[in-house]
C-alpha cells in the first residue's frame, strides 16, 4: 500500500462558519491549513452563499448571513489556506489520517492536527405524513430561501421550537407565501423569568421580538404548547393538522387543529454530525440539554483523542456564533501546538476567546431551557408510520423486533433494516433509539447507537478503487 | 443469585447458539441462551451470508463426508425454516459456481466433482465460457473451467438467527441477552451450573456455542480448544436492481447480491486478535479488486463496510462433541468460515448428541481429539491466520 | 398543488437561464441553482418512488443527508437533487425504485 500523501500541519473539515474560523485563526498564525467541504462552495449551512453564477446577492433581508459568510469566505482564501472542495471525508483511520474522497479518486491525508467541524442536521422526527412531497425541514427550508431565492411552497405550516421557527416564517413571509401558522411545541410561559439573563444579549431579544410582531401584523397564529400532529395527501401535502402537546412535547390525545396548506416545513432543533468524531474514536457523552450525544472537549476543544478538535454544531448545535468562537478557539489552540503562539500573547487570546464563549454560553443556557427538547415527539410516530425512510421500514416492524429481544439499535437494524439504508441511519437513529428507551422502559443512552463505521458517506466504488495524492 | 434451572443452558447467541437451542427445544429440551451482547452480534451478523454445497472447502473432502452432511442438513432445514417460524430468512438456491485460475485447482475441482455427482449431489463441469455464461455479471479472462451446482445459494444470516431465536423463544427458551458467563461449575465429573453476570443457573447440559471467545468458555473447565480469532472485513454497496444472479465461488475479493439489492463485497481473513477494525488498506484491496471481476459495480456507492471475527482452528473444521468428562459438557465450535453453512446442521447434531439420540453424523466427526494436545509450552496450537497486511487469496 | 414560479426575486438577479429535460418535457432553469432548486421553483416536488412500496418522496433535508431527493440524473440513477447544479441539456427523471442502471461500457 502506498504511504499516505505527505502531512499538513492542520487539515480542517467543514466549511461552515466553525470550521471557516478555525482555519482562518490558525493561518493567521502561520499554520498550514488544509479545508475540506463536501460542497463545491465554502460557508456550510449558515453561511450558505448564493451561486457564483447570481450576479447579485438579491435583496438585502436574506443576505446578511451570506454577507458575513462572505466576508470571511475571502479571509480565509486571502490567507493562502489550501482548499479542497467538493469532497467528502469519509473515513478517519490511526486518529489522525483522514480519508477523503471526489466522485473518482480517494487520498489519504495524515494530519498532525485535525479539526472536526461537520455541523449538524434537522432533527428528524418521524410522524404520519412526513414522507409527504411537500414537508421539508428548517433547515431544507432555508437552504432553498436563503440559497436559491425560492420558496417551498405557497401555504405553509411552519411546526418545529425556537427562534428559527420565527425566522423562516418571516422569509416566507418576505417571500409572498401565506403562512398558515407557527406552532412552537415549546409552553414558553413565564417568560419574565428569563428576562434578566436576556439583558446581556438584548439584540437576539430585539430580533425575536420584531420578528413576533411581523407575523401577528400578518394575521399568522403563533401557536405555543402545539406540535405537528400529521401531514395529509397522497402525491404530496395538501393539509396537515397540530395537536396541544404536554411539556414533553407529547401531543394530547384530542382535537386536532387542521389546515388547509401545501407545504409543511418542521423545525424540532438539530442532531450533531458525530460520524467522524465517532471514527477518529473520540469519546461522546450524552446531554440532556441538548438533546443527545456530544463529542467530550476540553476548554479549548480538543476531544479525548491528542490532536482531534471538534468545534462548532457538530459538538452540540448551539448557532453560528459559538461555531464562530469555538473553531477560533481551535485556530489558536493548534496555532499553540505549532509553536506560533505561546506564552502570554497565547494565554490572553485563549482569555478573550473563553470570555466570549462564556457570554455565548449564557444566552444558550437560557435557549435550551426555554426550548428544552421533548422527547414526547417520538410518541407522534404511529404504528404504520415510517421510521426508517430509506429502507421503508415502520414504528411497528421496529417495535415487534425489540419486543422479541433487540434492545440495541445495532439489534433492531440487524433485524428489520432500519438504518440499513443510504442515509446511513442519520434519519432513524433517534427516533428509532427513543422508541427502543420506551418500549423497555430503559434510558435512551441504553439504546446505544449505530456502529461507527467507514464510510462516513456514500462513497463512489470507483473512487475507492482509485488513490491519489 | 440462583436462577431458574434449565436442562441445556447454551452459552452463545450467534448463528450455532440460536440453532442449537431452537432443535433442542424442539426435542422438548428446557434451554438457557445466555448471551453477552444480543443474539447475532458477532461472526454470525458479519459474513457474507453463502450457504454452499460444494465449493472451496469442498476440495478437502473430495468424497462428501461429514462437512458435506452438516451443510446438507442445514440447507434442508433452511428451505423451510422460514415458513416454521414466520420469518423470511431471504434464503435462495440461485445456484453457485466455483471456478479455477490454475491447471491444479482445475483438476483438484474436477475430482471433488467426481466424488460429489457419485454421492448423488447435482454439480456440473464446465469450460471458461460455460462459467461466464452462469453468471454474465462476472468476468475474468484467466478462468480454465469450473464447476456449477444448482444447490448452492445464499441466506440473509442477521434473519436467520432472529429465525432461530424466534423459533426457540416460541417453544420456551429462555434468553439472557447482556449477560455475560462467568464460570462453569462441575464437579464428580460432570456439570452442574453455569454462572453469570446475573446469576447461577443450574443445568444438566452446557453447549459451548461462544464462537471466537470459545477458548475462554474452555478454560471454565480447564478445556483448551484450538479457537482463535480471524478478522473477516467486508464491504456493502447501496442496493440496485438484481444483476449478480448467482452465487460465485473463488474470486478474492467475491460479490454476492442480497434480496434487497446490496453488493456484499468480501471478505478478508487475517489475524488481528479481537480487533474488529477496517482497514483503509482492505477498502482500496476490496474495490481494486472486485472491479475487474465484477466491472458494472463500477458505478456504485459503497454505503457501508463491516468486520467480523471468526472462530478459526488449524484445520477449518469445526468441533461438534458431547465430552464424557465432565459429562454435560458439550461443543459446538470452530466454525471457521461456514457457520451459516454448518448452523442448523450442527443444531441438529448437538440435538441429537444431547438427547441420546444415535447422532445422524459418526459421534468423532469433530472430535477435539484430532487436534494434538495443547499444553501451556508448546503442543499444536491453532495455527494464526496470516497476519493483517497480507489478505488471504482462499475463499469458500 | 402550486402554481406559477415560486422563485422570490426577479430573473435579473440570477444566472443566465438554461434549459433542461425533465421527464421529457423541457424545464427552464438558472445556472447556479441546485436541481432541487429548479424543480421546486416549478411547483414540482416529487423527486422518485419508492422501492418497496412505490410511495412519492421530494426534498426534505436540502443537505444531502437524508437520500429522499434521489433522482436518475443523465442516466445515472441516485444523484442528490439538491446536491446537484443544473446544466444546459441536463436530462432528469423522477426515479422509479431502484432505478434503472444500465451496462457499464
Amino acid at each position: 500500500m502506498s504511504a499516505p500523501a505527505p502531512s499538513v500541519d492542520c487539515v480542517v473539515v467543514g466549511g461552515g462558519p466553525a470550521g471557516l474560523a478555525a482555519a482562518r485563526t490558525a493561518a493567521r498564525h502561520g499554520v498550514r491549513v488544509l479545508l475540506i467541504d463536501e460542497n463545491a462552495e465554502l460557508g456550510g449551512q449558515y453561511y450558505r452563499q448564493m451561486p457564483a453564477a447570481f450576479p447579485s446577492a438579491g435583496d438585502g433581508v436574506l443576505g446578511r448571513e451570506s454577507v458575513e459568510g462572505g466576508r470571511l469566505i475571502d479571509e480565509v482564501r486571502s490567507l493562502g489556506v489550501e482548499l479542497c472542495l467538493g469532497a467528502v471525508v469519509w473515513g478517519i483511520f490511526d486518529q489522525r489520517t483522514v480519508a477523503v474522497a471526489t466522485r473518482d479518486a480517494t487520498r489519504r491525508i495524515t494530519a498532525q492536527a485535525l479539526i472536526l467541524a461537520p455541523g449538524a442536521y434537522d432533527r428528524p422526527v418521524p410522524f404520519p405524513g412526513w414522507t409527504l412531497p411537500g414537508v421539508l425541514t428548517a433547515g431544507g427550508a432555508q437552504n432553498l430561501m436563503k440559497g436559491y431565492r425560492v420558496l417551498p411552497g405557497r401555504r405553509v405550516l411552519v411546526a418545529g421550537s425556537g427562534p428559527l421557527l420565527l425566522v423562516v416564517a418571516h422569509y416566507l413571509l418576505h417571500g409572498g407565501a401565506r403562512v398558515a401558522a407557527v406552532c412552537e411545541a415549546s409552553a414558553m410561559r413565564q417568560l419574565w423569568r428569563y428576562a434578566h439573563r436576556m439583558l446581556p444579549h438584548l439584540n437576539f431579544v430585539q430580533q425575536g421580538y420584531r420578528y413576533r410582531q411581523e407575523i401577528e401584523a400578518a394575521g399568522v397564529p403563533f401557536l405555543t404548547g402545539h406540535v405537528i400532529r400529521r401531514a395529509l395527501g397522497s402525491a404530496e401535502v395538501t393539509g396537515a393538522a397540530v395537536a396541544p402537546c404536554d411539556d414533553d412535547w407529547a401531543p394530547i390525545r384530542g382535537p386536532e387543529q387542521s389546515f388547509d396548506v401545501d407545504t409543511v416545513i418542521v423545525g424540532y432543533g438539530f442532531v450533531s454530525s458525530l460520524e467522524l468524531s465517532r471514527l477518529a474514536g473520540c469519546e461522546h457523552r450524552w446531554e440532556a440539554a441538548l438533546g443527545g450525544w456530544v463529542p467530550v472537549r476540553s476548554r479549548e476543544m480538543e476531544s479525548t483523542v491528542p490532536g482531534v478538535f471538534v468545534v462548532g454544531d457538530g459538538a452540540g448545535a448551539a448557532g453560528s456564533a459559538v461555531a464562530l468562537e469555538e473553531g477560533h478557539m481551535a485556530g489558536l489552540a493548534v496555532a499553540g501546538r505549532f509553536g506560533r503562539l505561546a506564552g502570554r500573547e497565547y494565554a490572553r487570546a485563549v482569555s478573550r476567546a473563553r470570555g466570549r464563549l462564556l457570554h455565548l454560553a449564557g444566552f444558550r443556557r437560557v435557549m435550551d431551557e426555554l426550548y428544552r427538547f421533548g422527547p414526547g415527539l417520538y410518541t407522534l410516530a404511529e404504528r404504520d408510520t415510517t421510521l426508517c425512510r430509506c429502507e421503508e421500514v415502520t414504528a411497528a416492524e421496529a417495535l415487534e423486533a425489540v419486543r422479541e429481544g433487540a434492545t440495541h439499535v445495532n439489534e433492531v437494524k440487524a433485524w428489520t433494516r432500519v438504518g440499513m439504508g443510504r442515509c446511513q441511519g442519520r434519519m432513524c437513529g433517534p427516533a428509532l433509539a427513543h422508541l427502543i428507551a420506551r418500549a423497555t422502559g430503559r434510558p435512551v443512552t441504553d439504546a446505544g447507537v449505530f456502529t461507527p463505521r467507514p464510510p462516513a458517506k456514500p462513497v463512489p466504488l470507483a473512487a475507492l478503487a482509485q488513490e491519489s495524492h | 443469585m440462583r436462577l431458574a434451572a434449565s436442562d441445556v443452558v447454551v452459552i452463545g447467541g450467534g448463528a450455532i447458539g440460536t440453532a442449537v437451542a431452537y432443535y433442542l427445544a424442539v426435542e422438548g429440551k428446557s434451554v438457557t441462551v445466555v448471551e453477552r451482547r444480543g443474539v447475532g452480534q458477532e461472526a454470525s451478523g458479519a459474513n457474507v451470508g453463502l450457504v454452499t454445497l460444494f465449493s472451496g472447502h469442498s476440495l478437502d473432502e473430495p468424497d462428501p463426508g461429514p462437512l458435506y452432511e452438516l451443510t446438507r442438513a442445514s440447507v434442508e432445514a433452511y428451505t423451510t425454516l422460514g415458513e416454521e417460524v414466520g420469518v423470511d430468512i431471504e434464503y435462495e438456491q440461485c445456484g453457485g459456481v466455483v471456478f479455477a485460475e490454475t491447471e491444479d485447482k482445475l483438476a483438484t475441482l474436477k475430482r471433488a466433482a467426481e466424488g460429489y455427482r457419485r454421492h448423488g449431489v447435482p454439480v456440473d463441469v464446465l469450460d471458461p465460457r460455460g462459467v461466464l455464461d452462469c453468471e454474465p455479471a462476472f468476468y475474468s479472462e484467466r478462468i480454465l473451467g469450473g464447476v456449477f451446482c444448482p444447490l448452492n445459494g445464499q441466506v440473509n444470516p442477521l434473519l436467520l438467527c432472529r429465525a432461530f431465536a424466534t423459533g426457540a423463544r416460541r417453544r420456551g427458551v429462555r434468553f439472557l441477552l447482556g449477560t455475560t458467563v462467568q464460570n462453569i461449575y462441575h464437579g464428580n465429573g460432570r456439570v452442574r451450573a453455569v454462572k453469570t453476570s446475573e446469576g447461577d443457573i443450574p443445568c444438566e447440559v452446557v453447549v459451548n456455542a461462544a464462537g471466537a471467545w470459545a477458548a475462554d468458555i474452555g478454560d471454565m473447565t480447564g478445556l483448551r480448544l484450538p479457537v482463535v480469532p480471524a478478522r473477516g472485513q467486508i464491504m456493502l454497496t447501496e442496493p440496485v436492481p438484481r444483476f449478480i444472479r448467482r452465487v460465485v465461488s473463488g474470486a478474492e475479493p467475491s460479490a454476492r447480491q442480497t434480496r434487497r439489492g446490496n453488493v456484499i463485497i468480501g471478505s478478508t481473513i487475517e489475524n488481528a486478535g479481537f480487533d474488529k477494525n477496517v482497514t483503509t488498506g482492505t477498502i482500496a484491496h476490496f474495490a481494486r479488486g472486485v472491479l475487474p471481476s465484477f466491472p458494472r459495480l463500477a458505478g456504485l456507492d459503497v454505503i457501508r463496510t463491516w468486520a467480523g471475527l471468526r472462530p478459526a482452528t488449524p484445520d477449518h473444521k469445526p468441533i461438534i462433541q458431547s465430552l464424557d468428562e465432565p459429562a454435560g459438557l458439550c461443543l459446538a465450535v470452530g466454525h471457521s468460515r461456514r457457520g451459516i453453512c454448518y448452523a442448523a446442521g450442527t443444531g441438529r447434531l448437538v440435538a441429537d448428541l444431547v438427547t441420546g439420540r444415535p447422532p445422524y453424523l459418526p459421534r468423532d466427526a469433530f472430535n477435539l481429539a484430532r487436534f494434538a494436545p495443547m499444553s501451556p509450552a508448546g503442543g499444536e496450537q491453532a495455527p494464526p491466520p496470516p497476519g493483517p497486511d497480507h489478505i488471504r487469496a482462499r475463499s469458500t | 398543488m402550486t402554481q406559477g414560479d415560486l422563485r422570490m426575486t426577479a430573473a435579473a438577479e440570477r444566472g443566465r437561464t438554461l434549459t433542461m429535460l425533465v421527464d421529457g418535457g423541457e424545464l427552464t432553469a438558472h445556472e447556479g441553482e441546485s436541481i432541487a432548486a429548479a424543480l421546486l421553483a416549478a411547483g414540482r416536488r416529487l423527486t422518485r418512488w419508492t422501492a418497496r412500496t412505490g410511495e412519492p418522496r421530494g426534498y426534505f433535508c436540502g443537505m444531502g443527508v437524508c437520500q429522499d431527493c434521489l433522482m436518475t440524473v443523465d442516466g445515472l440513477p441516485n444523484v442528490r437533487a439538491c446536491m446537484t447544479p443544473v446544466r444546459e441539456g441536463l436530462r432528469v427523471e423522477t426515479q422509479r425504485g431502484l432505478g434503472e442502471w444500465g451496462v457499464v461500457p
